[in-house]
C-alpha cells in the first residue's frame, strides 16, 4: 500500500506542488545549468543552486552532504511526513534508494584535489560523500529506520527497479520500505553524456532537446494498510534484461510479466506512464503494449522534467499515482502528440483504475510496476 | 543452493590457488609503486591482482569476467540454461570506476576544451551489468546493489530473494571492488588504513589495507539444479540485513546493527546461535569496528562467543570493499568444502577491551563444520550476514 509520497525537483517540492505545476508548468524555463567556465553548457531542469535540503530535513545532518543526498534527505522526509510511519516500525523499515550518477560531483572534486595535491590531498568529506550510497545512509540514518537500506547503481529504469526491490522486501516481510530515484546535476558528467550520446538528443517532441533533470522521488510502501484512506496497490513488478537478445523482447517480457502476476489482461490497463525520452522509445512502450492488445492512455514526463535517470524513472510513481488518485490523465507536454499514444497536451478528467509504470535503460533493462486502486 | 565459485584476489586467482596460500598463512600484500607515493609515506602496500600496466577500467573488468567463468565453469555451464529464468545480480562499492584520474589530467593540462570527457563514461555503472547479461546471456532481473562494504553479501541476499519469490531459477552472484586511488586516497582520509600489520581484535590495532576482490557465486533453486544433475556446494540459507542508522563512518558502538543483521540471518535460516560452528568475521581490525562486532557478536553467541571460531581474512586479502561480502563468503563456503579452518595471517594480543578470550585461529586446523556465518558491514552502518550450511 502506498502511504506516502515525496519529491523534490525544480518544478516543485512536495507532492501536490510537484503535481500543480505538472498540470500547469510555470512559463518561465525551468533550466538554470550551473556551468564551469569553459564547459559547453547542457540544457538542464536543475535548481539554480544548491538545493535548500535544510528547510525539509535535519539542517545538520546535511550540511555536509553532497547534492544527491540532500535531495534524497528532502523527499524521503516528505514520504515519511505523509506516510506519519510509527515509530514501532522504523526498525523494520528498508530504503531502496535508485541512483545512476550518485554523488558524482563530489567524486569528481575528489579527483581534482587529488590530482592537484597528491594523496595527502584527498578530502575526508568529499570521499565519504561520494560513496555510492551516503544518500540511502543519510536517509537511514536520519529517519532511524534499521531494515536493509541498499542503493541500486544502474541506469535510466533504476529508480523503478529500486521500486520493484522495495516491493520484494514488503513480499518477504517488512513491513513497510522507503524507495525512490534521486538524481543530481553534475556538469562534467552531463556533458560526458552528451558527449556520448545519451543525452541532448532531440525529443521528437517538439524542438527542444531532451534536458537534464534533476531531483528525487520517494514513496513509502507499507505491508497493511493503515487509516481510512482508500489506497493506492503496488500490484505487480517486473525487470528483465535483453541479454542476448533484443531490447524489444525484453520490453515485452517485462510487460507480460507484470500483468501475468498481476493476474490481468494488458488490455485491462488504464493508463501507461512513460519514462521513454525519445518519440522513438515511447513508440516502442505504445506499440509494445498494442502487440499485446492494450491500448491504455499515455503520460510521457520527461517532455517537461528532463533526462533524470533515476529520478525520472521514480517520478513516473508520483505521476501514477496522482493520476490515479485524482482521476486525471497527466498532460505530456510537448506538441505533436501521435495519435497512436492516446495522450493529451493538456490535464484530463478521466476514470482510470490501473497505471502502468515503465522505464528502459540504453543498456537493455527494463523495469515495469503496475499501481492500481485498491478495492 | 550454490553450484559454482570463482575468485580472483591478490593472493591468486582461483578458488583452489588463494584456499591453499590462505591455508598456508600467506599473505597478499605488495608496494603500489605505480601510485603517486610520497617518499615518506607511511602507508604503501596493498593488494594487488594482475597487470598494473592495463586500464584500471579494463584490468578491473577483465578479473570480474575471470570470476564468474570461474564459478559457472563449475557449476559446468558456459551461459544461462534458461536465459528468461536467470538473474543477474552485482555487489560493488564503486562498480570500478576508475577513469576519473585519466579525465582529470586531460582537463588539467588542457583545459575544458581538450578534456577526455569519454574517460567519464565509467560513471555508467550499468555498462557493467550489460556486458555480463551479454556474455552470458542472462536475461531475468539484474541489479547492481551498491551498498559499500557489505555490497557482496547484499547481492548474495537480493539473489535468494529473487528464487525464493520464484522469479528466476539461477542467479549469477558477483562482489567486486578493485583496489584504485580513488579508495586508496579516500580511506587516507578518514585514517582508516595502517602502514603496518592488520591485527584483528588486537590490542594497539591501526586499521586495514586495501585489495582487490572479485568472487562469484552461482545460486539455483535446489529442484532445478539437481534435475539438471549439477551437484550443490553448500547452501545459503540464511541472511540478514540492517542499517545502523547511526554515523556515516562509525559503526553504532555497541554493534546492534551488526547483531541486527546476525539475529535476522538466523531467523531466516530457523537456526539457534548454537547452530553456528564458526563465524567468518568482518574485522577491518581499525579500533571502533572490532570492538563494535565484538559486542554484536557477545549479544548473539553470549558466552560462547569465546570458544566460537572466529575466522579473518583481511590480514592476508586485504579489505576488498564492496568484493568483500562475496569473496569472504566464498571462503566461507570453502571451509564448509574442506572442514578446516584457515587462519588469521597476523594477529597481536588480544585487545583489553574486549572481555572475553577469543578463538582468532592462530593455526590453520581441521574442524567439523555444518554451519559458518559470514558478516560484512559497510560504510553507511549498512550490515549483512549470511549462513552457509553443508549441502
Amino acid at each position: 500500500m502506498l502511504t506516502g509520497l515525496g519529491v523534490a525537483c525544480p518544478l516543485g517540492v512536495g507532492r501536490e506542488a510537484f503535481w500543480g505545476a505538472y498540470l500547469a508548468p510555470p512559463a518561465e524555463p525551468l533550466s538554470a545549468p550551473r556551468v564551469r567556465e569553459g564547459l559547453v553548457a547542457t540544457p538542464a531542469v536543475c535548481f539554480p543552486k544548491d538545493f535548500p535540503a535544510e528547510r525539509y530535513t535535519d539542517r545538520r545532518a546535511v550540511r555536509k552532504a553532497s547534492e544527491v543526498a540532500r535531495l534524497a534527505a528532502a523527499a524521503g522526509q516528505l514520504a515519511l511526513d505523509a506516510a506519519a510511519l510509527p515509530d514501532g516500525l522504523r526498525a523494520e523499515t528498508c530504503v531502496v534508494l535508485g541512483t545512476a550518477l550518485g554523488c558524482s560531483r563530489y567524486y569528481l572534486e575528489f579527483h581534482e584535489k587529488l590530482q592537484r595535491k597528491g594523496i595527502k590531498g584527498a578530502n575526508a568529506v568529499l570521499f565519504t560523500e561520494s560513496v555510492f550510497n551516503a544518500a540511502s545512509a543519510h536517509v537511514s540514518r536520519i529517519h532511524g529506520l534499521r531494515g536493509a537500506a541498499h542503493t541500486l547503481a544502474g541506469g535510466e529504469d533504476v529508480g523503478l527497479a529500486a521500486l520493484a526491490a522495495g516491493r520484494d522486501r514488503l513480499l518477504l516481510g517488512a513491513p513497510a520500505v522507503l524507495v525512490g530515484g534521486a538524481e543530481q546535476y553534475a556538469d562534467l558528467v552531463h556533458a560526458s553524456l552528451l558527449h556520448e550520446g545519451r543525452v541532448g538528443r532531440a525529443l521528437g517532441l517538439g524542438d527542444a532537446p531532451v534536458a537534464f533533470g534533476e531531483g528525487a522521488a520517494l514513496a513509502v510502501f507499507e505491508a497493511e494498510p493503515r487509516g481510512s484512506e482508500a489506497p493506492l496497490r503496488l500490484t505487480a513488478t517486473a525487470r528483465t534484461r535483453a541479454g542476448r537478445g533484443t531490447a524489444e523482447e525484453a520490453l515485452v517480457r517485462a510487460l507480460r510479466a507484470v500483468c501475468a502476476a498481476a493476474g490481468i489482461e494488458p488490455a485491462a490497463l488504464d493508463l501507461l506512464v512513460s519514462a521513454g525520452a525519445t518519440r522513438g522509445e515511447v513508440d516502442a512502450h505504445v506499440l509494445a503494449l498494442a502487440g499485446l492488445g492494450a491500448s491504455p492512455r499515455t503520460c510521457a514526463p520527461k517532455a517537461l522534467l528532463g533526462e533524470g535517470f533515476a529520478f525520472g524513472s521514480a517520478a513516473t510513481l508520483v505521476l501514477g499515482a496522482q493520476a490515479l488518485a485524482t482521476q486525471t490523465l497527466p498532460p505530456t507536454h510537448a506538441a505533436a502528440l501521435p495519435p497512436s499514444w492516446r495522450a493529451s497536451p493538456e490535464p484530463e478528467a478521466v476514470p482510470l483504475r490501473r497505471a502502468l509504470l515503465l522505464a528502459q535503460s540504453a543498456h537493455g533493462s527494463v523495469s515495469a510496476a503496475l499501481l492500481e486502486v485498491a478495492g | 543452493m550454490v553450484t559454482g565459485i570463482g575468485l580472483v584476489t591478490g593472493l591468486a586467482r582461483g578458488v583452489n590457488s588463494t584456499w591453499e596460500r590462505l591455508f598456508r598463512s600467506e599473505r597478499a600484500f605488495c608496494e603500489l609503486a605505480h601510485y603517486p607515493l610520497e617518499p615518506d609515506a607511511e602507508v604503501r602496500e596493498g593488494a594487488w591482482a594482475g597487470d598494473a600496466e592495463t586500464a584500471p577500467r579494463e584490468r578491473a573488468h577483465a578479473l570480474l569476467v575471470a570470476a564468474c567463468e570461474e564459478a559457472l565453469g563449475q557449476a559446468g555451464l558456459s551461459v544461462a540454461p534458461d536465459p528468461a529464468r536467470s538473474a543477474l545480480v552485482l555487489g560493488s562499492s564503486l562498480a570500478a570506476q576508475a577513469s576519473a584520474p585519466a579525465f582529470w589530467s586531460s582537463l588539467l593540462a588542457g583545459g575544458p576544451g581538450a578534456a577526455e570527457l569519454g574517460a567519464l563514461k565509467s560513471y555508467d555503472v550499468e555498462a557493467r551489468l550489460a556486458d555480463l547479461s551479454q556474455r552470458f546471456d542472462l536475461r531475468g532481473e539484474a541489479a547492481l546493489v551498491s551498498n559499500a562494504c557489505a555490497a557482496g553479501a547484499s547481492a548474495l541476499g537480493l539473489a535468494a530473494d529473487a528464487l525464493r519469490l520464484g522469479r528466476a531459477d539461477l542467479a549469477l552472484v558477483a562482489g567486486f571492488d578493485a583496489l584504485d586511488l580513488h579508495t586508496f586516497a579516500g580511506f587516507q582520509s578518514i585514517q582508516a588504513l595502517t602502514g603496518g600489520d592488520v591485527l584483528p581484535f588486537s590490542q594497539g590495532r591501526a586499521g586495514m589495507k586495501l585489495g582487490d576482490g572479485f568472487a562469484a557465486l552461482v545460486l539455483e533453486r535446489g529442484e532445478v539444479a539437481r534435475a539438471a544433475g549439477r551437484a550443490p556446494l553448500a547452501r545459503l540459507v540464511g541472511y540478514g540485513e540492517s542499517a545502523d542508522a547511526h554515523h556515516l563512518t562509525q559503526p553504532h558502538p555497541e554493534g546492534l546493527g551488526a547483531e541486527l543483521a546476525m539475529r535476522r540471518a538466523l531467523e531466516l535460516a530457523g537456526l539457534e546461535p548454537a547452530a553456528i560452528d564458526a563465524v567468518n568475521v568482518h574485522a577491518t581490525a581499525t579500533p571502533a569496528n572490532d570492538l563494535a562486532e565484538y559486542r554484536a557478536l557477545l549479544a548473539v553467541f553470549g558466552e560462547r562467543v569465546s570458544s566460537l571460531p572466529l575466522v579473518a581474512l583481511k590480514p592476508a586479502l586485504g579489505h576488498t570493499l564492496g568484493g568483500a561480502g562475496a569473496v569472504e563468503a566464498v571462503i566461507s563456503l570453502a571451509l564448509l568444502l574442506h572442514q578446516a579452518l584457515v587462519p588469521s595471517a597476523t594477529l597481536g594480543e588480544l585487545d583489553p577491551e574486549i572481555g572475553h578470550a577469543l578463538d582468532r585461529v592462530p593455526a590453520a586446523r581441521p574442524a567439523a563444520l555444518r554451519h559458518v556465518m559470514s558478516n560484512a558491514f559497510g560504510f553507511g552502518g549498512c550490515n549483512a550476514s549470511l549462513i552457509f550450511a553443508v549441502p
